[in-house]
């Protein structure tokens, strides 16, 4: 599998039937993956594969071997260092334990939509629960970040 | 929390999964089997067949217009390619669980648990489905899905069959909005489990006639049911309020709702016939066509 | 002289927030320290038992597990000093689902569970205790040496029946409202380890002092060799109050002598977790014929389930909540906390007020429509002022209290001015209507409590200023909030200032993250620290602001570098009919925070479905010391009442619960969540930090009763029973 763009060949194969959420916290070190859950009710454990948000509590390691997989940890090099900016400026975090997850599903929405609606914001986000917050600064925080993304572009071509 | 991790296999190819099956578990999506797994379900083997998906196309349309639906694609793929097609499976998909979720589930799987409260059953249902499956011997059978779904939790599907495609015969296509539809009823406005819910189909002619109509509902009965006393007083008929309020009361006719966690009885007896009612729109826009 | 505020009142986001977003903060689950064994709890499945054997030979010789612990092995197996504070682990009997009976450590978390299932465990049913009322019972079995009344609490100003005799209506209502689960996003859990004799615990705590005392008790060590470590944590809302998970921790890595990790399963959350108590509330008020109340008598009967934990506490503050945010001559209450075999109950956001708040401002809504009269004006008009006694104790409530603000203002907001022609623009088959209530809560834990926070403040020679304070921050940012305080009184930059919480090693006891005091209490006490560094600066003459290394250098070497400050929450000045030597038995407030909002909803009269797109909440809070922050706390809290108000109830059948997961206990997503506009009023609390007083308990309260107060609006029924779950609303319509 490719994860966070680094290639992890042979991944042995007791691990194979391991969740790929404890394979990310205890094997990899990438505690940013919550549990909250365990059956992809929470969304913090919310992970990139192949351009998809999935909860990675549901997902064993032997079915993603030849996937893409993105965390939380991976998205500032992956081009969502405007979504993480906008989450603070926006003061969209309270405990955060719930953030990783949500910035996963908000980050595969602006990679397939530049410029989502809050339609589509909220369609993208309904399986991250959030219990501190209210959602709402999550729509404003996503808009700026597509903004922001937006006019980079512009500024490099 | 991680229970003892069970093998995992991953068959590259069709052929291989057969004999697999005999001493595990199809797994695709995972979204069901893995919190079954989680609550104690003894799992010792999955036998995951997502790597089969690079075999089977999202969606082909046969010779004769029929719609093969892969059974192994993540829900968000079969509805991203089925474009304007089969409204009430598209609807059912819109509020199935949550985008994490439908980006790994199946349709597969949806099927193969056997819930009546599974939210993909009901369209399919009106829409005519047959479930294409892979037998032991690598041969393929196709069941009507009336007859797949034998109670809660029980399909015909035996230890070692799996479904590779969901096909829609060419005779369903082509009833766009407002002649089908889906409505669930949850505890929540994403991401819950059906208290019951409605899919329907008809055509609708010029003077407002209904024909070729079809309704089934989840969770009110062991297995998704039609609504077969319901289809019969609307075929050929004009809904006017009579007619409406009929349809209503004939609702009862075909569900077999129990109590349980989240919903009474009688909670869905009275909301089935509001959610037949809904379909058939607003009284007041039947009132008109009614008296011209 | 009046100090320009540099950092007060603008918005600021979280010191952590950067490492949040990254995710590379480290939440005390997060923790994976070298050689770390993995712990996991032997659970009670019944609710009602007696232990005749517990066998733990077959866990205790597994491979690969480090200990297996039973009451027998806790040196004091008690989580408080009293009996009803119940054991660490189960001894001779148990009294829920999901009481903890046995402790094990092993390598790793899949054999921890191996050795759980190998455990032997012997139980005799008893016959359980299912209700208050089957508590009550004459006959019933008793959970306690002191019986099954956990407390009792009743108080009367006058005699209320006299005083509603005259009145043009009468209203006797009984209400429900359920037990509701925080479900913070992290279930409890943590680390602890033993280094030279002194346990250290990482695990998220709203009282880490309170925790540090338990352990100590527990293990029968020192206090000085128990160091919490309470943060980072995903979520609190009251569940890490009461949380004995600290106790089980320090016990595993005090047996194995290695660092022991343990992580709740969401079911076992769901299961043992503590819950907002249940209440049944009856009430009977009386109004005049231009909707004046004249009095009001209410009756609460609460679960709290097994032990008591905060039961009597919380139903100290119904009673003083009981009137509402309203001013009337007469009023009664008597509340009753019983003991049973149900989920035990808790501290909740809110604490207690949610259940009376939603007895009395159902009456005004109700009578509001009987009489005729708008259902704001009418709450405008009963509204009680600052400075005025108060409706039951008849103590001096602050003058900052603007109740009547939030009413006025929320009265021209376009939600509520346009409630008419936006009902009229449902479609069918949905309903619309509008609905209002309004709430206080106090601020502290009371009158007579001693309640106190405390701040050490120390400058190094770089001029570098350091503050440990309480209350603990568990996701409301409050360490942003006492460097902004801090900021504003050294007129430093905010940059020169780290703020440290929740670490009993190095924070000076302030007491809990609870009762709405945290900005009030500890933000007081960062305040006094700083005042006091500013004051011996110009008494030494030294530039502070100017100069701020010189500074530091020549007080390090003074020896005066370092400070500390103890803020003690002042009491009511007149404290009523309260009886002085039972001032803190009641614990009537000084300073209240207030809140009103106004509740969109829709409804389908087909299915019952029911959805609120839009509310409007106006708060008095003082100051907003960081507004955005304090806009996201009214929001989240907000949105917890609205899944009391709609879809949150944790349910048992017989003592065994039925909600046992996220699954089939359902809290709001994304898509159940309103456009919320939240407002402040113009409010100054003199005895506050710049103003400020607390906010984050009170706006859940009005949620609740302004959905009910729609929902009449749009069918004419007004519901009693909460949460308010499509098949209640189908049967609300066809009563309509």
């Amino acid at each position: 599998m490719r994860l966070n763009g680094i290639e992890i060949d042979n991944v042995p194969a007791e691990l194979h039937g391991m969740r790929l959420l404890d394979y990310l916290r205890t094997e990899r070190g990438l505690t940013g993956a919550k549990e909250g859950c365990g059956m992809g009710e929470c969304g913090s454990c919310t992970v990139v594969i192949d351009g998809a948000a999935v909860t990675s509590c549901l997902v064993l390691v032997g079915q993603v071997l030849d996937a893409e997989i993105r965390t939380v940890e991976g998205l500032a090099d992956a081009g969502h260092g405007p979504l993480q900016r906008a989450f603070v400026a926006r003061q969209a975090v309270q405990c955060g334990y719930c953030i990783p997850g949500v910035l996963n599903s908000c980050a595969a929405l602006l990679d397939r939509v530049p410029d989502p609606d809050d339609e589509q914001i909220r369609t993208a986000l309904d399986g991250n629960l959030c219990r501190c917050t209210a959602y709402n600064r999550f729509y404003d925080a996503v808009h700026d970040a597509a903004c922001e993304r937006r006019t980079d572009q512009a500024g490099q071509a | 929390m991680s229970a003892t991790p069970p093998t995992l296999l991953r068959p590259a190819s069709a052929t291989d999964v057969t004999g697999l099956l005999r001493d595990g578990r199809a797994i695709c999506g995972g979204t069901d089997l893995l919190v079954q797994w989680r609550a104690g379900a003894p799992v010792a083997a999955m036998i995951d067949l997502t790597a089969i998906r690079a075999s089977i196309p999202v969606l082909e349309e046969t010779a004769a217009g029929d719609l093969r639906i892969s059974a192994l694609h993540p829900l968000t793929e079969v509805t991203s390619a089925l474009g304007e097609e089969l409204v009430p499976l598209r609807e059912s998909v819109a509020v199935f669980a949550s985008t994490t979720i439908r980006n790994r589930a199946t349709l597969g799987g949806n099927l193969a648990n056997g819930s009546p409260a599974a939210d993909t059953v009901p369209p399919l249902l009106v829409l005519g489905a047959v479930i294409d499956v892979v037998t032991p011997d690598g041969g393929t059978r196709a069941v009507p899905l009336a007859d797949f779904l034998l109670g809660p939790g029980r399909v015909q599907l035996d230890e070692q069959e799996w479904i590779r495609t969901v096909t829609i015969p060419a005779s369903a296509r082509g009833c766009g909005r407002p002649g089908g539809g889906f409505r669930k009823i949850g505890g929540r406005a994403a991401q819950a489990i059906s208290f019951l819910s409605l899919a329907w189909q008809w055509r609708v002619a010029a003077d407002g006639t209904l024909t070729d109509v079809r309704l089934a509902m989840g969770a009110v009965a062991p297995t998704v049911v039609r609504l077969t006393a319901v289809e019969n007083l609307l075929e050929g008929s004009l809904p006017g309020p009579d007619l409406i309020d009929a349809a209503a009361a004939a609702v009862d006719e075909d569900i077999r709702p129990i109590d349980d966690l989240r919903a009474s009885a009688a909670y869905r007896r009275r909301c089935a016939a509001g959610l037949v009612r809904e379909a058939l729109g607003a009284p007041a826009h039947h009132a008109t066509r009614d008296e011209r | 002289m009046t100090i320009p505020q540099t950092w007060v009142g603008r918005s600021r986001p979280s010191v952590d927030a950067g490492e949040i977003v990254t995710g590379a903060l480290e939440y005390v689950t997060d923790r994976f320290p070298d050689g770390v064994l993995h712990g996991a709890v032997l659970r009670s499945a019944v609710p009602h038992a007696r232990i005749d054997r517990i066998d733990v030979t077959a866990a205790r010789s597994l491979p690969g597990v480090h200990c297996v612990l039973v009451a027998d092995d806790v040196p004091v197996n008690a989580l408080g000093p009293r009996e009803v504070d119940g054991p660490v682990l189960a001894e001779t009997c148990v009294r829920q689902v999901g009481e903890a009976i046995a402790l094990v450590a092993a390598d790793d978390e899949d054999t921890a569970r191996r050795a759980l299932a190998t455990i032997e465990l012997e139980l005799a049913p008893l016959p359980v205790v299912d209700s208050p009322t089957a508590a009550a019972a004459p006959d019933a079995p008793q959970l306690h040496p002191t019986g099954n009344v956990s407390g009792r609490i009743s108080f009367s100003s006058g005699d209320v029946e006299q005083a509603i005799a005259p009145a043009v209506l009468v209203l006797r209502r009984n209400v429900t409202t359920p037990s509701q689960e925080h479900v913070a996003i992290d279930t409890p859990g943590g680390v602890a380890a033993v280094e030279d004799g002194v346990v250290t615990i990482w695990c998220g705590s709203q009282n880490p002092g309170l925790h540090q005392r338990k352990v100590a008790r527990a293990l029968e060590i020192d206090i000085a060799d128990v160091r919490m470590i309470a943060n980072p944590v995903g979520g609190a809302f009251g569940s890490r109050n009461d949380d004995p998970m600290p106790v089980y921790l320090a016990l595993l890595a005090r047996a194995t002598g290695r660092p022991v990790r343990v992580h709740m399963t969401r079911e076992e959350t769901m299961a043992a977790g503590a819950k907002r108590h249940p209440f049944w509330t009856s009430i009977a008020i009386g109004f005049d014929a231009t909707g004046r109340i004249l009095g009001s008598s209410v009756r609460a009967v609460a679960d709290t389930g097994p032990v008591i934990t905060s039961g009597p506490n919380v139903m100290k503050t119904s009673g003083e909540m009981s009137t509402g945010p309203y001013r009337f001559p007469v009023a009664s209450f008597d509340g009753t906390v019983y003991y049973t075999n149900n989920a035990n109950a808790g501290a909740f956001r809110g604490y207690g007020v949610p259940q009376v708040a939603f007895a009395i401002e159902n009456a005004v809504t109700e009578a509001a429509h009987t009489l005729g009269l708008d259902p704001m004006q009418m709450r405008i008009d009963n509204a009680l002022r600052g400075g005025e006694p108060h409706s039951l104790y008849r103590h001096r409530v602050t003058d900052s209290l603007a109740v009547r603000a939030t009413l006025e203002q929320a009265a021209v907001h376009p939600l509520w001015t346009d409630r008419v022609s936006w009902q009229a623009q449902a479609a069918w088959p949905w309903r619309r209507g509008t609905g209002v209530a309004t709430a206080i809560k106090g601020v502290g834990m009371g009158s007579g409590t001693g309640d106190a926070a405390r701040a050490r403040l120390e400058i190094d020679g770089d001029g570098h200023v350091t503050i440990w304070a309480g209350p603990n921050h568990t996701g409301q940012s409050i360490q942003t909030t006492y460097g902004q305080v801090a900021a504003d009184v050294l007129q430093i930059p905010i940059e020169q200032i780290d703020v440290r919480v929740g670490d009993t090693g190095v924070v000076p006891e302030s007491g809990p993250t609870a009762a709405s005091r945290s900005t009030y209490a500890g933000g007081n006490a960062v305040r006094m620290v700083c005042d006091e560094l500013v004051r011996r600066c110009s008494e030494l003459e030294l530039p502070l602001q100017l100069d701020p290394e010189g500074t530091g250098t020549k007080l390090v070497e003074l020896g005066e570098a370092t400070y500390e400050q103890t803020f003690v929450l002042p009491d009511t000045d007149d404290i009523g009919l309260v009886p002085p030597e039972d001032l803190a038995k009641y614990g009537p407030h000084r300073v209240y925070g207030a809140c009103t909002q106004a509740v969109r909803v829709e409804l389908n009269t087909l299915t019952g479905e029911l959805r609120v797109p839009e509310l409007l909440c106006v708060v008095d809070c003082g100051t907003a010391i960081n507004p955005a922050a304090m806009i996201g706390q009214a929001e989240g809290g907000i949105l917890q009442g609205l899944g009391l108000a709609i879809m949150e109830e944790h349910r048992l059948e017989g003592g065994v619960p039925v909600t046992t997961s996220l699954e089939n206990y359902l809290i709001p997503t994304i898509s159940d969540t309103p456009v919320m506009h939240v407002e402040m009023v113009d409010s100054t609390e003199d005895s506050g930090p710049f103003g400020a007083k607390g906010m984050s308990e009170v706006v859940v309260v009005p949620t609740p009763p302004a959905v009910a107060a729609a929902v009449m609006d749009a069918v004419g029924v007004l519901p009693q029973t909460l949460p308010l779950t499509p098949e209640r609303v189908l049967s609300l319509l066809e009563e309509a």
